[in-house]
């Protein structure tokens, strides 16, 4: 851990040549009015011994120079159809009335690839303050997510884990060069609902999950190592990344035939992390992105990922 | 480029006006070409060099098309720039004295902050003072350096260089 931020700080020290097209965080610049993007990703990590991975496609526009809107469609094997049917025990205490709780944590579970669902962003410049080398832009973000997973822990992801809305600001700055961008944003999830037949009668009870608001939030740098030194727009160039990414988020509740459950499970709980992820990105003829990066938690961990992480992108707009 | 210049030396067909902007927040490749693909765009561009360590675009018009300035400098809007300075090279031809401080050009009349009036196939070079053509800061400071009054601020003005 020393010689990563021994490693940081070297990098933010030397970080002169700067690219702000970050792989995993959005700048607050926007597209060119008119002009359509394509994006395919995916990110994928060991659960134990079980892949868990995302695949998504994002359509990005320019609706004005100020406005771009980001549609995106995910597919991912993270849930299963429905809660797990044991997400809640019950005993009988003394022999009494029946004392129902959230089971354990499970880990390493297999569940087929699933749709999710889709999930829009209205991204708003509303602040540009350019220089000749330098500018400050300020972005306002709205999103919304049609995604109907069985998503049974508290942490939230609108992208793919969450039904839900979202909203947020991006400030990013470029100077002489050295490029930073900031992202905050909130998350209000919505429940999740749905019909199950109870373990001991067998008769259909409704089973809601309340997930607890959330915050997500970043620090994006970019390095330019090679290229984008001539006019030459088929010369190839590569930069390094390094992303810190968090969130943080509130208790979820579980909710069971109109009972509130108490919780045994940490998964449930409130939590927060911040993960590093360093990336490099080729450019190709200046409109073809393909990146990789790599994620490891620097503070807690997440509830819906293990390390590392791996995430890759490759975009590409249509002028 | 040698073609934009080139093209300038040709006396074979009638000279084509050449505009050069610099633009501020260009720092990449791929933001360049974001920016010529919006200037492409415009059915009076007959062809752009994006100098990107300069943070340049040079546009050539096409001398048959109605030149719209305002234009040119909407389509750095729209790609999600700005402009830092725009430059003309015209000649006598492509513009009408309607006084001795007013002109009209390109469909618009700019009034004459300094500089010499270009005569006969003798090009001059002229930098448009305007709302959106530099920064607002630059605009105010040369119009307080010309003494304009803050009525006539918001006309266009024209500098030979």
């Amino acid at each position: 851990m020393r010689w990563l931020w021994i490693g940081c700080f070297l990098f933010l020290r030397t970080a002169l040549n700067a690219q702000e097209l970050f792989p995993l965080s959005e700048p607050a610049n926007t597209l060119p009015a008119g002009v359509l993007g394509l994006r395919l990703y995916s990110d994928g990590n060991y659960e134990i011994r079980t892949l868990k991975w995302m695949a998504g496609a994002r359509l990005m526009y320019g609706v004005t120079s100020r406005l771009s809107l980001y549609l995106s469609g995910t597919a991912s094997n993270h849930h299963s159809k429905k809660l797990p049917p044991d997400l809640v025990s019950h005993t009988h205490p003394s022999g009494g009335s029946p004392y129902y709780f959230t089971r354990q944590v499970l880990r390493g579970q297999v569940y087929p690839m699933n749709w999710n669902g889709f999930h829009l962003m209205a991204k708003y410049r509303f602040l540009n303050l350019d220089g000749k080398n330098s500018h400050l832009r300020m972005a306002l973000i709205a999103e919304g997510s049609l995604v109907k997973q069985a998503h049974d822990e508290a942490e939230p992801n609108l992208l793919h884990d969450n039904r839900g809305w979202g909203a947020g600001l991006i400030v990013s700055l470029l100077q002489n060069r050295f490029a930073a961008s900031m992202t905050l944003a909130g998350i209000l999830p919505s429940d999740y609902i749905e019909q199950s037949p109870d373990q001991i009668t067998g008769s259909p009870v409704e089973r809601r999950m309340s997930y607890g608001n959330g915050l997500r939030y970043s620090l994006s740098l970019g390095y330019l190592v090679q290229g984008n030194r001539t006019n030459d727009y088929d010369e190839p160039s590569t930069s390094l990344y390094l992303e810190l990414i968090g969130s943080s988020w509130g208790d979820a509740k579980f909710v069971y035939d109109g009972r509130s459950i108490p919780t045994e499970n940490p998964a449930f709980k409130a939590g927060y992390y911040l993960e590093i992820h360093p990336g490099i990105q080729r450019v190709i003829g200046s409109n073809l992105r393909m990146e990789l990066s790599v994620g490891f938690p620097l503070f807690h961990r997440s509830w819906v990922h293990y390390y590392p992480m791996y995430s890759l992108g490759i975009q590409r707009f249509f002028y | 480029m040698c073609f934009l210049f080139g093209g300038l030396q040709d006396p074979s067909w009638s000279q084509p006006v050449l505009v050069k902007m610099g633009i501020n927040g260009l720092t990449c490749s791929a933001c360049a070409r974001s920016v010529e693909m919006q200037i492409r765009k415009l059915p009076f561009v007959r062809d752009v060099v994006m100098d990107i360590a300069g943070t340049e675009a040079s546009v050539l018009i096409a001398p048959d098309r109605s030149f719209l300035p305002e234009k040119l400098m909407k389509a750095v809007y729209k790609a999600g720039f700005s402009v830092r300075d725009f430059r003309v090279r015209m000649n006598a031809s492509e513009f009408r004295v309607i006084s001795s401080n007013r002109l009209e050009w390109a469909g618009s009349e700019y009034i004459i902050l300094s500089g010499h009036l270009p005569d006969g196939r003798q090009g001059s070079e002229a930098r448009i003072i305007a709302r959106k053509y530099l920064p607002e800061s630059e605009r105010k400071e040369i119009l307080d350096s010309y003494s304009i009054d803050p009525q006539n601020r918001k006309s266009k003005f024209i500098l030979f260089l």
